[in-house]
């Protein structure tokens, strides 16, 4: 893989990975009391195996300038698998501390073990690990495809994948430890907020380059959600962690802002975080891969025009609605409910978009489960978009706020739409980056499909059953005005519930392995496959950019 | 590549756009979409109209309607006080004896004062109110200062050791600690105190001499506290020392611990937390726990 | 029309960007600056206090161990929670909080009027094994809290970036930090009294893990859960003024 590169990209490999373990060794020496040495030795041990293959194939030969003929695909097919591994580590987790909530010795009486320190593991572990993944994999083969261009480089779309897994990976070793800010969503500390700008800004430049390369005039529909994934996350993860550390070696920082004001900009960017990593980079996920396999024209241009606005605009005004009946000032919650009604209209717009693309192809739909995965990541993105402009309603927010309702629809986007999507769609891919006819098994496709619908179900519906009990619980009043029930009450009321919630994730869990085992297969019978013929040049024919060759 | 095709299924025409395989196809936005948007913005504005909505730099434009959450959850407290008033003007008013004979009073004091109970007493005495080690248990006969109503009651209100000013103080001196004891007339007091209380004690050669100094000591130290029978006072708070129940643990380091580094429980006041009516029907659901 | 204007930006990839950025930038304009210009948004509470820095590091302890994922601090204007927990939680409560521990979660209830409800003794029990004394309880055990000494070492330089961010910690409080985290869980040091000249005469000054010799994390957990909704006196006189 290495070989890709020319010898000048090599070198500039060496020299970043070189300076990000300098940093590393530095941080260890200057923090060595602090748990930041712990980051600092794992950071240049992580860049040390990146030093240690490219010195391995430094002296390989030169890269055939033919290979600027073809799309740029080996980032994507890491990604696929960091993906992939982060996923069941993620969901492995999550199901863990689901069980936690019915068991709660379940930790080894060991302190990094204990709730409230690995749920930022799993929240991490998906959103940052599996999702992000994913939509770094995605974005980089959807980008070139509608560009129909390749990537300017060999050098900056590792440098994005493998800081982004480092950061990812120093995030998740450092809960347990004890490293966090404790914001939502945005926990890793002031360093690691500080490369993630980097990684991010070098992800930025990349994406803008192959766009500025492209030959087509205009850019497609799921770059512009790529984009806007990529730009607001940017903003909203910088101006969120703005933080002032207690010393340059030390992990702790206290945030800039306080109270209130840090309250509305935590949901600003928690809030956000949903749309436009969880919902924008999925969305261009989702307008790739659909008509893709559906072999189907998207629905509607216009659709996708006012979709793609509203969501853009509305979103930004939405984060209020995490902090209703608080003391940030009504004034705000008032704009926050008028935007996540309004929300619900280009949410649906692009949810029926996907689905009426389908018309025509539904035989397909009902034959192909890779294809099926995609049709119920739409009806759940659906779903969980009205669900959450109804949240999002005061009266209605009252009753669902600090519930398990929440985690209810949280699920109901992540599992139903985002994991379902992220399946669907490297089922699709994975055959065609390794030119293969299809996955290693239809049949375990098929089972993983049912499983995970089946899991995400459980998890719903026991979870909305315990959020609105609880809810229900908290605010009845008995004849004589005074409150029926205890807290210890509702609490105890959830146990069946957690219980079946852990038995879905478990299911969920299942699908996930069954999904990592097939792709690796995939790849394994692949390249048995293209070492005994030259099938792969004859398939590639197909799939080559027009962009001339970029100056290596 | 720029070619406007007919779609076959949907009778429609693509924008003559591909992108490596992928159209467009031109459908017009459905009626439906553009009534919703015009229905959830008339919403949104008219919601922005009543209520507190848009800055206007140093202040925020209050709303038609002049309300916001502070008052009307006001408004709503109002409503339910009214509501409330005359119930709970009839459990402040009703001396303890009539609360036990009022059917209705005794329904609210099992329904809201469980409710009370387990929000703010379960932590300590548990969900039962059977205790625990070093917290009471409120469902048995043994009591610190008395089981009558109105004791509790005050109690809730100044609490035990607390921190509020007439709070009720009842300190084990740590005799062992402030060395007014040594280690072994210690023992001789847990021999006699456990023998007296009717628990196994290891019969020793030196036993009846032993015990003969351990009530020496008694008379002398404790006696004043807990009584000469060792029952205990309750106007003081002693515990009794030869019932069945032990806050702190009856085996022979427990007790020893007691007098060693005395014993000081902590039961919070209750005034600043809970209303009187609320105190009173916690008093009377204390001593229906059994 | 507007589908030509479109069809421009969808051509030019920076003039994409630039919309986007535009678009997507009103709402938080709109939504958190006004949060500092509007003098309404805190309430004024003169007698509020800071953090003693055994409460900063109770309060760093609460975050690391993540009780906000369970725990709210946060009373919201709501029958059933005021008549649950207390009065409502204001704005100028958690000023000095950075960040805000508001929580979106109540696995466990409560916290915002948690401070003098339950004792020491309670909390310490509580936190070394919930089933100890709750045994219905879910919540986790923290059995390392009470064997763990607390560091107090860099104690100055977390006041220190406090005072940055905004919170008034004089220089007093900065340099003898440490000595200030000591003095308030051990009465007997004479230090003590330099403690409550610099926080007020209301701290807190106790053994709070019931071990007299060491300075804990659970002595620095149980200061600052003793304190939460006790900084200032405001919620309570504004609740009863609306009432
Ligand atoms: C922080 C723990 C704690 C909580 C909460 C608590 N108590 Fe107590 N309570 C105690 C302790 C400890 C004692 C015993 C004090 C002593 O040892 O002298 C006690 C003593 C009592 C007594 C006196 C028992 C006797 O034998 O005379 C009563 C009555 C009582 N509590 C009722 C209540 C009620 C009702 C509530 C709730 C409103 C409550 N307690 C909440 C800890 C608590
Ligand atoms: C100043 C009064 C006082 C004196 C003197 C005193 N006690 Fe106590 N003792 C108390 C109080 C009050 C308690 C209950 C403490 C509590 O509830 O937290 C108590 C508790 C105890 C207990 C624990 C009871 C249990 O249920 O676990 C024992 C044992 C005990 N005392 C023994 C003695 C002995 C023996 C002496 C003399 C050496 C003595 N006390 C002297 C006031 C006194
Ligand atoms: C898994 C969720 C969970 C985590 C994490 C958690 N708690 Fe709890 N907590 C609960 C539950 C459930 C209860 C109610 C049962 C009980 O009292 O133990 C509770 C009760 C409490 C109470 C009693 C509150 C009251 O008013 O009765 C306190 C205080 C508390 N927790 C503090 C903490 C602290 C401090 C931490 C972190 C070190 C923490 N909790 C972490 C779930 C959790
Ligand atoms: C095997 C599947 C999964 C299980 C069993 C699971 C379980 C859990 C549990 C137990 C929680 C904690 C809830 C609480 O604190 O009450 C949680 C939170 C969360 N999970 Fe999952 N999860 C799974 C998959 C996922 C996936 C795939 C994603 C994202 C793509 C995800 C995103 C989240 C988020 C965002 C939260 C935080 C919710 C909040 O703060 O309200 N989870 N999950
Ligand atoms: C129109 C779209 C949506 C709206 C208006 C919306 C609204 C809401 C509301 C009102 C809450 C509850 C806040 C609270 O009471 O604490 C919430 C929580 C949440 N939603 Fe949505 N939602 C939408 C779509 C989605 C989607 C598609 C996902 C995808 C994964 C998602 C993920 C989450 C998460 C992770 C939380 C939990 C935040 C937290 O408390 O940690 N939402 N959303
Ligand atoms: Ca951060
Ligand atoms: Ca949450
Ligand atoms: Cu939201």
């Amino acid at each position: 893989m290495l070989a890709q590169l020319s010898f000048r990209e090599r070198n500039l490999a060496l020299c970043a990975a070189g300076l990000v373990m300098l940093v590393g060794l530095l941080v260890t020496a200057v923090g060595w009391q602090d748990l930041i040495a712990v980051h600092g030795v794992i950071a240049a041990l992580y860049t040390a195996g990146i030093i240690a293959l490219l010195l391995k194939h430094r002296k390989a030969p030169a890269p055939s300038p033919e290979r600027l003929k073809e799309y740029y695909d080996d980032p994507t097919k890491i990604g696929i698998l960091l993906c992939l591994v982060w996923g069941v580590f993620g969901m492995a987790v999550g199901d863990w501390i689901a069980w936690l909530m019915a068991y709660p010795d379940a930790t080894f009486d060991a302190a990094w073990a204990s709730f409230g320190r690995i749920r930022p593991v799993h929240t991490t572990g998906v959103i940052f690990g599996f999702g992000g993944n994913a939509l770094i994999a995605t974005s980089l083969h959807v980008v070139q495809r509608t560009s129909r261009a390749r990537l300017p480089d060999q050098f900056s779309p590792w440098f994005v994948l493998l800081g982004y897994n480092l950061f990812c990976l120093l995030a998740v070793i450092g809960y347990p430890l004890g490293i966090t800010q404790s914001k939502e969503y945005a926990e890793p500390e002031w360093y690691l907020d500080i490369w993630l700008v980097i990684v991010w800004v070098a992800y930025l430049v990349l994406y803008l380059r192959t766009l500025a390369r492209r030959q087509e005039p205009h850019i497609y529909v799921a770059n512009w959600y790529y984009l806007a994934f990529i730009l607001v996350v940017a903003v909203l993860h910088t101006v969120n962690n703005l933080a002032v550390p207690i010393a340059v070696g030390s992990t702790k920082s206290y945030s800039l802002f306080s109270g209130v004001q840090d309250a509305m900009t935590q949901w600003w960017y928690g809030h956000n975080a949903v749309a436009f990593f969880l919902t924008a980079g999925f969305l261009g996920m989702l307008y790739y891969y659909l008509p893709k396999c559906a072999g189907r024209p998207i629905y509607s241009y216009r659709m996708s025009i006012i979709s793609f606005w509203g969501i853009t605009f509305m979103y930004m005004w939405a984060g209020s609605h995490h902090l209703h009946y608080t003391a940030l000032p009504q004034w705000v919650q008032t704009l926050g409910v008028g935007f996540s009604v309004m929300l619900i209209v280009p949410s649906w717009g692009s949810a029926a978009n996907a689905l009426l693309t389908l018309n025509g192809a539904w035989h397909r739909v009902r034959d192909d489960a890779t294809l099926r995965f995609m049709m119920v990541a739409a009806v759940f993105y659906g779903l969980s978009t009205f669900e959450g402009s109804f949240m999002a309603i005061r009266p209605v927010n009252s009753l669902s706020h600090y519930t398990d309702w929440t985690v209810g629809h949280v699920h109901s986007g992540a599992l139903g739409w985002v994991a379902f999507i992220v399946f669907g769609s490297i089922y699709s891919l994975v055959p065609w980056l390794y030119k293969c006819k299809g996955m290693y098994s239809k049949y375990l496709v098929e089972i993983h499909f049912w499983l995970a619908l089946s899991g995400t179900l459980i998890y719903l519906i026991s979870l909305w059953n315990a959020g609105i009990t609880q809810g229900l619980m908290w605010r009845t009043y008995n004849e004589s005005g005074e409150l029926t029930y205890s807290f210890l009450d509702s609490m105890i009321a959830m146990k069946p519930y957690y219980i079946a919630r852990g038995i879905g994730g478990f299911l969920f869990l299942t699908g996930a392995c069954l999904a990592l085992l097939n792709v690796v297969m995939t790849i394994k019978q692949a390249s048995r496959e293209s070492s005994r013929s030259d099938a792969s040049t004859r398939a590639a024919a197909v799939d080559l950019p027009v962009a001339g060759a970029p100056q290596s | 590549m720029s070619l406007i095709e007919r779609d076959n299924h949907s009778g429609y025409t693509t924008t003559g756009h591909e992108w490596n395989g992928i159209k467009e196809l031109n459908t017009p936005i459905p009626r439906i979409v553009l009534i919703c948007l015009a229905g959830t913005f008339l919403f949104a504005v008219t919601y922005w109209y009543l209520m507190p909505s848009w800055p206007l730099g140093d202040r925020f434009y209050p709303g038609k309607l002049g309300i916001d959450q502070r008052t009307t959850l006001a408004e709503q407290t109002r409503e339910a006080d009214k509501l409330k008033r005359s119930w709970i003007q009839s459990v402040e008013a009703a001396d303890f004896e009539a609360i036990y004979f009022d059917n209705a009073l005794m329904a609210a004091v099992n329904d809201s004062g469980a409710r009370l109970f387990e929000d703010n007493c379960s932590m300590c005495h548990g969900r039962l109110g059977v205790g625990n080690l070093s917290y009471p248990s409120l469902a048995d006969e043994s009591w610190l200062w008395g089981d009558d109503p109105t004791v509790i009651y005050e109690t809730l209100r100044v609490g035990i050791n607390s921190e509020h000013p007439e709070s009720r103080n009842a300190i084990m001196p740590a005799f062992g600690q402030m060395g007014v004891l040594d280690a072994g007339t210690i023992d001789d007091v847990v021999t006699y105190v456990r023998t007296e209380a009717r628990l196994p004690v290891l019969r020793t050669r030196d036993a009846s001499k032993r015990l003969k100094a351990g009530q020496a000591t008694y008379k002398l130290a404790c006696s004043g506290c807990h009584g000469t029978d060792l029952k205990g006072n309750q106007s003081i708070g002693t515990p009794n020392l030869v019932d069945r129940y032990w806050l702190y643990g009856s085996d022979k380091d427990s007790v020893f611990e007691s007098i060693w580094s005395g014993r000081q429980g902590h039961m919070p006041s209750w005034e600043a937390r809970l209303e009187p009516y609320e105190r009173k029907l916690l008093a009377v659901y204390t001593t229906t726990l059994d | 029309m507007i589908i030509k204007t479109h069809y421009r930006i969808e051509k030019n990839s920076i003039a994409l960007v630039l919309a986007i950025i535009l678009v997507s930038g009103i709402g938080g304009l709109f939504e958190i600056a006004p949060l500092f210009s509007i003098d309404e948004t805190v309430e004024s509470a003169p007698d509020m206090r800071v953090y003693t820095p055994l409460e900063l590091a109770g309060r760093n302890i609460y975050m690391r161990e993540g009780c906000y994922a369970c725990h709210s601090q946060m009373v919201r204007t709501l029958k059933d929670d005021v008549d649950r927990y207390g009065p409502y939680s204001l704005a100028a409560e958690s000023q000095y909080d950075h960040p805000m521990l508001w929580g979106s979660k109540r696995t466990g209830p409560d916290l915002a009027r948690l401070g003098e409800k339950y004792s020491d003794h309670w909390h310490t029990m509580h936190l070394n094994n919930p089933r100890d004394v709750v045994p219905e309880s879910i919540m986790p055990a923290y059995r390392w809290l009470l064997r763990t000494p607390l560091d107090t070492q860099d104690l100055s330089l977390h006041l220190n970036a406090m005072r940055r961010v905004g919170v008034p910690y004089d220089d007093a409080m900065i340099s003898n930090a440490t000595q200030d985290a000591l003095a308030q869980a051990t009465p007997e040091l004479s230090t003590s009294k330099a403690l409550m000249e610099r926080y007020g005469e209301e701290t807190n000054v106790r053994v709070f893990d019931g071990k007299a010799d060491t300075v804990t994390e659970m002595d620095a957990l149980v200061a600052y859960l003793q304190i939460l909704g006790r900084l200032t006196a405001l919620p309570y006189q504004e609740s009863s003024s609306t009432q």
